[in-house]
């Protein structure tokens, strides 16, 4: 009996290859990316059909999964560190161009906080701290016994609650609207809840979300947190990052400031460029326009040094300064009362005193949109260009591979065909020394794994003598 | 390139030229895996260099982050930036060495491997080449790790080196400072190791990859077909109609094949 698989004609193929097309989310940040994983998933498409449904091998379709996961998700991260009260929040909001992070991130949580494209949805993640990772923070809060991390744990009892929270599968909500997501990342990541020590990572996705689609904007706890296990996560993060938004207020900066700016530095010390030092607040001052470039020259005098950006150019380059708090008051400038709207006109007033359209001129002085624009887009485009070279290769060799392995399979069966056109006792014939192949490619793969396992075996043996060996020479 | 001119040129013979090589490679990388392990002797760091390093740096250094100015600040990051620079060389050397013994094993087999395409027509065909692309890749970014983690060990994000720095006895500075040296020296050699570790794991991954998946393919369709004869063999057995609705099905796959190709090409 033929076994029971339906046989399709190309027809059948087309209608199903046109049915994936119509419910295909097209990749949006770059036509070629959406080409190629377009054309793999058409592939994985037409493999799914009954009788090539096994037809590949498992550690190759994981490959072609793996490539078009790329092409889906590229992710470019921003980490955004800040000085004490830099106004990083207010940065943050500017930024995301809706008042989030004020509420959503309060400055005590040692919670590393993303925020992301939600893809037309208000998404928030939560993730959990598991045993290890929960022991590996306590040690390391325990180097320093009288922090006010222990007090803080003790006066709210949390102790009580990380049986139920630790190694916590991932929590999803999905909020109607942007007052609920708030209210929800605020209750899992306030410093007055107990649960938030055990929140390893908080993931916002945002439905209107004001960056381009890949970026990953990252709200880090910053460097000088009392538990150096979060504080490593910040360096760690700080160090993959592909961009660092480095804030610090504009008006004083001090040496506490300072050390902060320079631990930054020396956590890139090899992709200076990648930090982007931002003066915030410049409508602080009291003529921006005039003492913004001084300040700059004396932090440029700070930060040209081969500790930090390496030379007086490129800290030029990289460093900015900013009103963010301006812009935000002007983007709701209608929503404003009237002393906060006049507020904002002194602030404008301090950059020019004959100005027409107070919310235009507050949003073009405060810098926010050229940052965002250009600069933003700039990093981000320059990142992409490297993605999509990587990308072609590794979609070239891919595509090689595919088509050799298909070609294969093709052959095999037109080999078949040809066969059912000859006498029973040869096909028979052909089907015992097919048997007998089979059997000895099971050997054959069965010998190669044993060898292969040979190999890792005494490759890790070669290791630990290599490690017994390093730790004389100190 | 690749399984096309490889099955192409073994005929019907697939299982039996696979199991040459096979056998070729268990026996070539036999001769690696049997013979014994011997214990890397690994030229260390000139700790006497290092001492006198730290005696001459830090003699008369002294910085205390909650008193000292901005300027001090800016001072002693760019000193200690400098100091930390000065290991560079070192660190560069001993990761060299640290890496090469390590990848010692490990390149043996790759060697072996190559060695077998000059002359094993199935291995002739496995991109060797696009693997050692990315195993170049893998390494690659680990190096100049020894010298980014000394780096960091001589910053002010260091709260130990910024103890140590407000110590007021210039001998006990420099004594302390001397243990510190070591230390960080001693730990940035061990969490490269463990890097070394993981790259390890990575390359052997990408090997097996590249020689297992190839076989599965073969041993998958091979089984494949083995199937299908016996199909046939019943369906013959029985009536034309049997035989037709095997064939179109046959046929019906290599049609999705043409498909599936058909899209690759146009790519």
């Amino acid at each position: 009996m033929v076994q029971n698989i339906q046989v399709k004609d190309k027809e059948d193929i087309n209608k199903a290859l046109k049915q994936l097309e119509e419910s295909r989310k097209q990749i949006l940040w770059n036509p070629i990316a959406n080409r190629y994983a377009r054309t793999l998933e058409r592939v994985e498409r037409i493999f799914q059909e009954d009788s090539l449904q096994q037809a590949l091998d498992d550690r190759f379709i994981s490959k072609i999964g793996a490539f078009i996961k790329q092409c889906r998700e590229p992710e470019f991260h921003i980490a955004i560190i800040g000085v004490v009260k830099a106004g990083k929040s207010t940065l943050i909001n500017a930024l995301l161009g809706k008042d989030i992070a004020s509420t959503a991130v309060t400055p005590e949580t040692a919670v590393l906080t993303k925020f992301r494209s939600g893809k037309g949805k208000n998404v928030v993640n939560l993730s959990f701290y598991n045993n290890k990772e929960w022991d590996e923070l306590w040690n390391s809060a325990s180097e320093n016994p009288h922090s006010t991390f222990f007090k803080e744990y003790k006066a709210l009892q949390a102790e009580s609650h990380k049986a139920q929270w630790i190694g916590h599968e991932r929590i999803t909500f999905q909020p109607a609207s942007e007052e609920e997501l708030k209210q929800v990342v605020k209750e899992w990541t306030s410093s007055k809840d107990p649960k938030h020590y055990f929140v390893k990572e908080v993931e916002i996705g945002l439905a209107d979300f004001q960056l381009p689609e890949q970026v990953m904007f990252v709200d880090t706890p910053g460097l000088n947190d009392v538990v150096r296990y979060r504080s490593d996560v910040t360096r760690n993060y700080i160090d993959r990052a592909n961009a660092v938004i480095l804030c610090a207020l504009s008006k004083t900066l001090n040496t506490g400031d300072l050390q902060t700016m320079y631990n930054v530095f020396a956590n890139c010390r090899e992709n200076p460029e990648k930090v982007y030092t931002i003066g915030t607040q410049l409508d602080l001052l009291n003529e921006p326009k005039v003492e913004w470039p001084q300040l700059k020259r004396q932090w440029i005098s700070y930060l040209e040094g081969e500790d930090c950006y390496g030379s007086a150019k490129m800290a030029s380059k990289n460093i900015f300064g900013l009103s963010a708090h301006m812009y935000n008051q002007a983007l709701q400038y209608n929503q404003l009362g009237k002393r906060d709207q006049r507020k904002l006109e002194n602030a404008l007033f301090n950059y020019t005193e004959d100005f027409i359209d107070v919310v235009e001129e507050a949003i073009t002085y405060s810098e926010i949109l050229t940052f965002k624009e250009n600069l933003f887009m700039e990093i981000v485009q320059n990142h992409e260009s490297l993605l999509i070279e990587e990308l072609k290769m590794r979609f070239n060799d891919l595509q090689q591979e595919l088509l050799e392995r298909i070609i294969y399979i093709k052959s095999s069966q037109t080999d078949l065909l040809v066969s059912a056109g000859e006498d029973l006792e040869v096909i028979t014939e052909k089907a015992k020394r097919k048997e007998q192949e089979v059997k000895e490619m099971k050997v054959n793969q069965e010998t190669l794994q044993n060898v292969l396992l040979k190999v890792q075996r005494n490759n890790s043996d070669y290791l630990k003598e290599l490690k017994k060996a390093a730790k004389q020479i100190v | 390139m690749g399984f096309r001119s490889f099955i192409s040129s073994v005929a019907s013979g697939v299982s039996r030229a696979v199991s040459t090589t096979v056998s070729k490679v268990a026996s070539g990388i036999g001769k690696i895996v049997s013979s014994p392990t011997t214990i890397p002797v690994i030229k260390g760091p000139n700790l006497f260099e290092l001492a006198k390093k730290v005696v001459d740096f830090f003699r008369s250094k002294k910085y205390d982050s909650s008193t000292a100015s901005t300027d001090e600040t800016k001072n002693i990051n760019r000193d200690l930036s400098q100091y930390a620079k000065t290991f560079h060389s070192e660190a560069n050397r001993v990761e060299d060495e640290l890496l090469e013994k390590a990848n010692d094993y490990f390149d043996k087999v790759i060697f072996q491997l190559e060695d077998m395409q000059s002359y094993d027509d199935f291995m002739k065909e496995l991109p060797l080449h696009n693997i050692k692309k990315e195993i170049r890749e893998l390494r690659k970014e680990l190096r100049g790790d020894i010298k980014n983690r000394i780096s960091r060990a001589y910053s002010l994000d260091n709260q130990e080196l910024l103890t140590i720095l407000k110590v007021d006895s210039d001998t006990e500075r420099v004594k302390e400072m001397e243990q510190y040296a070591k230390r960080v020296m001693k730990i940035a050699i061990e969490e490269f190791l463990e890097k070394v570790d993981e790259l390890s794991d990575k390359q052997l991954e990408l090997v097996q990859d590249l020689i297992l998946s190839q076989v599965n393919q073969i041993s998958l369709t091979m089984t494949s077909e083995q199937a299908l004869l016996e199909e046939l063999t019943v369906a013959m057995q029985q009536d034309e109609e049997e035989l037709e609705k095997l064939k179109a099905k046959i046929s019906s796959t290599i049609d999705l094949c043409d498909t599936a190709i058909e899209e690759l090409k146009t790519a």
